[in-house]
């Protein structure tokens, strides 16, 4: 699978750090939002409707450094709104680099070019770049509501990865998605010397302008076998193996919200990074007051019941990962048979 | 959310019918500022972004947080402070529709044929 050993080796001994200290609940990668505005406007994101008083602001590099601390998980992802339209983007990222956090800056890669161009980032083991495809050029366009989105993305990926980047593509897919048309994205995709990719089924906010093609969950395990059924060697995917039968319907698993907690300028929110229910003032606060027994499919939770989101089920299937030598035998055979 | 069901100018008289708690919920949930008319007289126009119920350890009195409109600062107002809430602000999250989006890429496409 498409993860440097070293970062599997971090995030193997915290998962197993946290087991000998018997946590049940544990943070795994942060979700930092440093800001909510965006250059985009997607049919499927429901993370950016807000007044322009609040898109405006932005959280200070020390806020963020000290969501990092508070939070201690040993990935930081970085999403938002758009990343890269954070003033001080350059000035965190290399703060979290000296931390020893592995970074995911997720963006859009609108303006990656020109930032890269400016010497803002510098190349590093911790930080890759997750850049938003969600498909060749029609698709993307589509879903992104952009023409021309596509060709600027893939004219930041290519800059990234000839400067030397880590570089991953984030991928979320929905009803109309059609697997043979997948597929060739992949391939693109790997055409283009990216680390790995990373994909999800949409979940249906219910802020998204676009309600009409969100997947159900009979409906996301049928067109994810179709498109990872006979899966090539040579696509990578930066994800755990266990996520992907998931997907698939060939794994069970089930949500723990807590794996991926999210802050942005509203504080702690509340339950998960997809649900917003309130927001609680401290990282403490929300592991101990947050009612995790109502969310999740198990919990039938309405506004769970779909949900087959990785910021849910990837920790889970990190945890399961190292929870049983099953869980270990089963990841270690697909990452090196590359079978899902 | 569909436009139709917008609360974009909704201004509900609190009472039995519509408690102060429904309310501030779904002010909660509006992506649109919203104007709070406190009973010493006093109104705050803001972004409610948060609620306590008054469940929990922390707070044990039901209060909504907001973020004022005009300075950016943060309030937490306890709903007997508070007398009225009037859906003031535009619904940012409504009228921006994928197929609004498809129809303007389509006019846009022909106002660029026309114009060859």
């Amino acid at each position: 699978m498409g993860v440097p050993a070293s970062q599997a080796w971090t995030v193997a001994s915290y998962v197993l750090k946290q087991r000998l200290m018997r946590r049940e609940r544990y943070p795994l990668v942060l979700m930092l939002e440093p800001l909510l505005r965006c250059n985009l406007a997607c049919a499927g994101c429901g993370k950016i409707q807000y007044p322009a008083h609040i898109l405006k602001h932005h959280l200070s590099v020390q806020q963020c450094l000290d969501a990092v601390e508070e939070c201690g998980a040993p990935i930081v992802s970085i999403p938002g709104g758009e990343p890269l339209l954070h003033p001080y983007i350059g000035e965190l990222v290399e703060k979290l680099v000296e931390r020893k956090k592995y970074i995911y800056l997720c963006t859009n890669a609108l303006v990656l070019k020109e930032k890269l161009e400016q010497g803002v980032f510098t190349p590093s083991k911790y930080l890759s770049f997750s850049v938003h495809v969600d498909g060749l050029r029609h698709e993307h366009d589509e879903s992104v509501c952009r023409d021309g989105g596509y060709d600027l993305a893939i004219e930041g990926i290519r800059e990234a990865v000839r400067r030397g980047f880590r570089v991953t593509t984030n991928t979320t897919l929905f009803d109309n998605a059609e697997p043979l048309r997948v597929r060739e994205f992949f391939d693109a995709m790997m055409d283009l010397e990216v680390e790995g990719m990373m994909l999800s089924p949409g979940y249906s906010y219910d802020k998204a302008p676009d309600q009409e093609h969100f997947l159900g969950r009979e409906r996301t395990v049928a067109l994810f076998k179709e498109i990872l059924s006979n899966k090539k060697r040579r696509w990578k995917f930066n994800q755990s193996p266990l996520f992907l039968k998931f997907l698939m319907g060939t794994q069970e698993l089930e949500c723990t919200p807590w794996g991926n907690p999210l802050y942005n300028m509203f504080g702690w929110q509340r339950p998960c990074y997809l649900l917003q229910e309130g927001y609680a003032s401290t990282f403490k606060e929300l592991m101990e007051e947050t009612p995790w027994e109502e969310f999740g499919h198990a919990s039938g939770n309405v506004n769970c019941a779909n949900c087959m989101v990785h910021s849910g089920y990837e920790p889970t299937a990190v945890h399961a990962t190292f929870a049983s030598l099953k869980g270990l035998k089963d990841s270690a055979v697909a990452t090196l048979t590359g079978k899902v | 959310m569909p436009e139709e069901a917008s609360l974009q100018g909704w201004e509900p008289v609190i009472g039995p019918d519509t408690p102060i708690a429904k309310v501030v919920e779904l002010a909660f949930a509006y992506r649109g500022d919203v104007s709070l008319d406190m009973v010493d007289g006093n109104t705050i126009v803001g972004y409610l972004f948060n609620y306590q119920t008054g469940r929990t350890a922390a707070n044990d009195r039901p209060s909504a947080e907001v973020i004022r409109t005009d300075t950016g600062k943060r309030l937490q107002l306890q709903y007997d402070q508070i007398g009225a809430i009037r859906f003031t602000g535009r619904d940012t999250a409504a009228g921006q529709s994928l197929e609004a989006w498809q129809r303007r890429r389509s006019a846009n496409a022909k106002a660029t044929e026309a114009h060859g």
